[in-house]
């Protein structure tokens, strides 16, 4: 788990933004893509739970500032996934290299991470997140707030 | 029913963003959605039944047409057959 969080935290820790579209440009970085980062913003608007790019930005890094809790699911493979997850209502999900999956709030029509990847034969590790790893994401919650 | 019509959406927008490379964990719900919907199919007013339906045969046809690019892909779409095929049969008829 260390791992993928150190890849995480290595990809954020240059953040630099002057404007907001600054700020979404670098955030839609740490997708696989920017096609993946739009498809996403797209889908989060339908269903009405982002009013544009750099609300999902702010709840994307809110959620990671505040997490407290999170989920490795463990494959044989090269599929690894770790969830954050803050307040129980928005979960952000990277893959093994500390790429942005999926970001998206909690709702009734959404199975659970853990349930969904123990499905799939995830070995599934739970722990608390370390105050370090939020003190990242709260400085850059600071920085956004400014902008 | 407000719950129902949420379940709606999710499936439509699930299907309509049906990518196993960019949305695979949302595609993992799918099951659920169509669970849920299928447990309070009489609570469905004809519109709602009839979109339903719809999407069970597009769910199908995509299904049918998807080629899995891993290992992950591949069990994922195995469980979503596993678990839709009734619906989806259902669907296909009934649409």
């Amino acid at each position: 788990m260390k791992h993928i969080e150190q890849k995480i935290l290595s990809r954020v820790t240059s953040f630099e933004a002057n404007t907001k579209e600054e700020a979404v440009a670098y955030f839609a970085k740490l997708w696989h893509s920017r096609i993946a980062f739009e498809k996403h913003v797209k889908k989060r608007l339908d269903e009405g739970v982002i009013s544009d790019e750099y609300d999902y930005l702010q709840k994307t890094i809110e959620c990671l500032a505040k997490a407290d809790e999170y989920i490795l699911a463990a494959y044989e493979k090269s599929w690894d996934r770790l969830r954050y997850a803050s307040n129980g209502d928005w979960f952000v999900i990277f893959n093994e290299d500390g790429i942005i999956l999926t970001s998206h709030k909690k709702d009734e029509t959404k199975v659970p991470f853990e349930q969904k990847h123990a499905q799939l034969g995830a070995k599934l590790q739970k722990g608390k997140v370390d105050e370090k790893f939020r003190e990242v994401f709260k400085s850059i919650q600071a920085k956004l707030g400014k902008l | 029913m407000k719950n129902l019509e949420k379940f709606l959406k999710a499936y439509r927008l699930n299907l309509e963003n049906f990518d196993l490379d960019m949305f695979l964990d949302d595609v993992l719900d799918i099951p659920h959605q169509v669970a849920f919907l299928e447990a309070n199919i009489e609570a469905l007013n004809q519109e709602q039944r009839e979109e339903f339906f719809a999407l069970n045969k597009k769910l199908a046809e995509l299904l049918r047409s998807t080629d899995p690019k891993n290992e992950m892909q591949k069990k994922a779409l195995k469980l979503l057959l596993d678990v839709c095929s009734h619906e989806v049969k259902e669907g296909h008829i009934a649409a």
